[in-house]
């Protein structure tokens, strides 16, 4: 038989107040306290003590008991927070083994997105309690060029609010980086959307067209009639004349019509009036007769009248087509000087002349270095408003209809943008020692209602460089970006557009002063300041010219220029150049500069006037006519005129003819009144006297 | 599904288990069932509860029964809500919790949130007692006169329901000594 066992809780012998408190009121149904209460009696100590003879059933029903007993003891059960703790437990091991790959990842894919290139990430350590990241360096590739990366930084520390991400928000208080380095070189193509063929074939095409404005310039061996043959596409005036010529011929057919017309309707009018004017007033006697006359006039004149409305209107247009085709062909002339300005320009001659040597030779310069700048101001607007686009974009697909979805009752709190970088700091102080700062760099500047501004200093021996600029997205500002640079002591080498001092290249050191603003509509206005020193000049040819050119960098030591700049939103720039050299290179080369330009100017009109000759015959031929045009219009206006005045001339003699018929008439009438009345009062009495 | 939450209302009542851990059990279900639950206070009060000695089967059962229907209430509840969250009185207490860090998550400014939190904290204590007092007469009334009767014993005498006793008391006597 097996042994019957006790539960341990009813084992040992229990005190009275500990049976009623631990156990009695631990069961809840009344016919398991009565059971209890059966099973337990008091021993000679005075203490409970179960029985001894249990049967299974009763030692079952027990265990029951004892086991509920247990359960019911305390608020808290302990194996539930033995549960909760292994979760959190759980938690934390993931967010060791896992949250630094998953931020590393998110950084990776989230700066990817904004700068279209391939992002890396190193040793990456998040800590949300310290609310921070620390990586040790980040590469950034440049979406433009393959092998080169946009920037580079070396140990950087972000404290960022845990907070916001809740709000799905990602806002920065700080980044303080040790190191940062741009366009440095990769060994991988880093671009996310690579060019595809047709747009290679079209870069290397361009390529192939830079190489060739490259070619040198020979002034001994201009060939003009070449520049012409090859320009002739791009001639605005033969275009111009040709279809000047159409329109003036069109014109012509048109008018000639017209004019043929007209006279037909003069013809018919003249038989009319010349009807009328065969009318003799001298033989009208009768009053009937005079209004016979009357009639035919009176039925003559709407047809005079609307014919000379007609005319009018016809000389009118006549007048508004000429005119129209006389300032056309002033703009064709116009369009000639224009289109020689053009030809001129693959002489490679500077604008003006001999005095804008230098500017040009900047211009040239500064166009290619402004275009880059332009490419990375505009890249630094849009990425701004592509975070403010994408912004505005998450705010859409988060309105959406929540079921017990209630109020939401706001209180004053700190609204942050979607993303917000509130500062980044970065300085080294080394052989290069550079300092710089970003600040309010956020997906919304109008939530935020500050624009994102950003500072760089670095030095390098005597070589300094800083920048200082805004870049705003706010909707009601003027201005997108601001931008104020100095350098100092930086070497250049210029060796492009100096075909005309016969130089291969001119190098030495800058400094230079610029400041722009960049308007809403992507244009930019700016000023700098440029100056040049330790000039030296490599020569191509040792003639006459290159000579003088050598000569006057020799005598200018400090080469001052002045340069006002406007780029428009399609590119298009405008550079105002002034400098000091430009009077030295004039002085020296000005004869003979100014001699080419010259006979240049003359053989290329020459040129152009040869293969514009055709269209310009025809033009005079047809202005020929069109002026016989004019003359016949005019004669047109004048007959009708007259033939109004002949009828008016016949209807004043009409009318003073019925005058002259009424008073006869009545003269005649009066007389035989009188006679009348003298015949009565012949014998009438006589009125006696008084 | 139903049937399992029936029999384990029953299985509760039937225990041995202290009367006002079911009746907690009730009322806090009243109170998750009343708070939406798309906010970080639904979850902590779920977390609070589930570590303390309150019979969570019950408190899940309630909440699957009365959350579908809780929306009828909405509109008392935004309107308790509306009425403290807009009190001037409150209104610094309330900015300083707006801005205290993750306090936003609880979405406490909402006023069909808050309303449910108070209505069911005030809701609590009547259910609670009220739950406790129905589930002991329960056990001395109806649970009782359900084991004396004919039916019942019938019913547990019948060979195969007694079976089944003597198999799941066999298989807990085994699991014990396993453990």
């Amino acid at each position: 038989m097996a042994k019957i066992k006790v539960p341990s809780l009813f084992k040992k012998p229990i005190k009275e107040k500990n049976f009623e408190k631990k156990i009695l009121k631990k069961i809840y149904i009344k016919a398991d306290l009565e059971f209890i209460k059966s099973m337990f009696s008091k021993n000679e100590s005075g203490l409970y003590e179960i029985k001894k003879d249990l049967t299974k059933e009763e030692a079952d029903r027990l265990k029951k008991i004892a086991d509920a007993i247990k359960k019911n003891k305390s608020i808290i059960d302990p194996v539930k927070p033995t549960l909760v703790a292994t979760v959190i437990g759980a938690i934390v091991i993931f967010n060791v083994l896992f949250k630094d790959w998953l931020a590393k990842r998110a950084i990776e894919k989230g700066l990817e997105a904004v700068f279209n290139a391939e992002v890396e990430a190193k040793g990456v350590k998040l800590s949300f309690i310290k609310a921070g990241i620390k990586i040790k360096s980040l590469t950034v590739a440049s979406d433009t060029e393959p092998f080169k990366n946009l920037f580079e930084l070396d140990k950087t520390e972000i404290s960022f609010l845990t907070p916001e991400l809740f709000r799905g928000k990602f806002v920065i208080k700080n980044i303080e980086c040790s190191g940062i380095r741009w366009n440095t070189d990769r060994k991988t193509d880093g671009r996310i959307i690579k060019p595809t063929a047709e747009k290679k074939k079209e870069s290397e095409v361009k390529k192939e067209e830079k190489k060739e404005e490259k070619a040198n310039f020979d002034f001994s061996k201009i060939d003009t009639s070449k520049i012409v043959d090859e320009q002739l596409t791009n001639l605005k005036s033969i275009t111009f004349y040709s279809n000047l010529n159409i329109e003036i011929a069109q014109s012509k057919e048109k008018w000639e019509t017209n004019l043929a017309q007209s006279k037909n309707d003069i013809d018919e009018a003249t038989k009319k009036v010349n009807e009328i004017k065969s009318i003799n007033v001298n033989n009208i006697k009768t009053i009937q007769e005079a209004e016979v006359a009357l009639k035919k006039i009176n039925e003559a004149y709407p047809i005079i009248n609307d014919l000379k409305g007609k005319t009018e209107k016809l000389t009118k247009d006549f007048s508004s087509d000429t005119a129209n085709i006389d300032k056309k062909t002033k703009e064709a002339t116009s369009m000639i000087d224009k289109d020689i300005s053009y030809l001129k320009s693959f002489l490679k001659i500077p604008e003006g002349g001999a005095k804008g040597i230098a500017s040009g030779i900047a211009t040239k310069y500064l166009s290619q270095k402004f275009g880059k700048l332009y490419y990375y101001a505009m890249k630094g607007i849009s990425i701004s408003q592509k975070m403010k686009k994408d912004d505005k974009k998450e705010k859409k697909t988060v309105k959406r209809e929540i079921k017990r979805s209630g109020y939401n009752v706001e209180f004053p709190t700190t609204v942050y943008p979607k993303f917000l970088l509130e500062s980044m700091v970065t300085s080294v102080n080394a052989d290069v020692s550079y300092s710089g700062w970003l600040s309010n760099v956020s997906s919304d500047q109008d939530l935020w209602g500050k624009p994102s501004t950003f500072f760089f200093d670095r030095n390098e021996n005597d070589k300094s460089i800083t920048v200082n600029g805004f870049v705003d997205t706010r909707t009601n500002e003027e201005k997108s970006m601001g931008l104020s640079f100095e350098m100092n002591n930086y070497p250049f080498s210029v060796n492009e557009g100096l075909e005309i001092v016969k130089a291969k290249s001119v190098a030495g050191l800058y400094s230079l002063q610029n400041s722009l603003e960049i308007m809403k509509d992507n244009s930019v206005v700016g000023k700098l300041f440029l100056k040049l020193v330790n000039l030296t000049v490599e020569l191509e040819e040792n003639d006459m010219i290159s000579k003088a050119f050598l000569e006057a960098i020799k005598s200018t030591p400090v080469v001052n220029m002045e340069v006002g700049y406007t780029i428009s939103s399609s590119m298009a720039m405008n550079f105002d150049v002034k400098s000091n050299l430009d009077a030295v290179l004039a002085k020296a080369l000005g004869k003979i500069i100014d001699g080419f330009v010259k006979d240049a100017d003359n053989e290329l009109r020459k040129k152009l006037m040869e293969k514009l000759e055709p269209e310009l015959k025809k033009n005079k031929e047809l202005a020929k006519v069109y002026e016989s045009l004019k003359g016949r219009s005019l004669e047109d206006l004048k007959s009708a005129d007259k033939l109004k005045e002949e009828l008016d001339k016949k209807k004043k003699e009409i009318d003073s003819q019925i005058e002259k018929i009424k008073k006869e008439a009545e003269d005649k009438v009066k007389k035989e009144a009188e006679g009348k009345i003298k015949e009565q009062t012949k014998n009438l009495p006589k009125i006696p006297g008084f | 599904m139903f049937l399992k939450w029936i029999i384990n209302i029953f299985k509760a009542l039937n225990s041995n288990q202290n009367p006002k851990e079911i009746a907690a059990g009730v009322a806090f279900g009243f109170m998750l069932a009343l708070i939406p639950s798309n906010n970080l206070l639904w979850v902590l009060l779920l977390c609070i509860v589930l570590l303390l000695r309150v019979n969570s089967g019950i408190m899940f059962i309630f909440i699957a029964i009365l959350k579908p229907f809780a929306f009828l209430l909405d509109p008392f509840l935004h309107s308790i809500g509306y009425a403290i969250l807009t009190n001037k009185a409150l209104f610094e207490f309330f900015t300083k919790l707006y801005n205290i860090p993750f306090v936003f998550l609880t979405k406490f400014n909402n006023t069909v949130v808050f309303g449910g939190l108070v209505f069911g904290i005030i809701l609590w204590i009547p259910l609670f007692i009220l739950f406790t007092f129905l589930v002991k007469q329960y056990r001395d009334k109806v649970m009782t006169a359900i084991q004396n009767s004919k039916i019942y014993k019938g019913f547990m005498k019948l060979p195969i329901v007694s079976s089944i006793v003597k198999l799941s008391s066999k298989a807990k006597e085994t699991v014990s000594i396993i453990k």
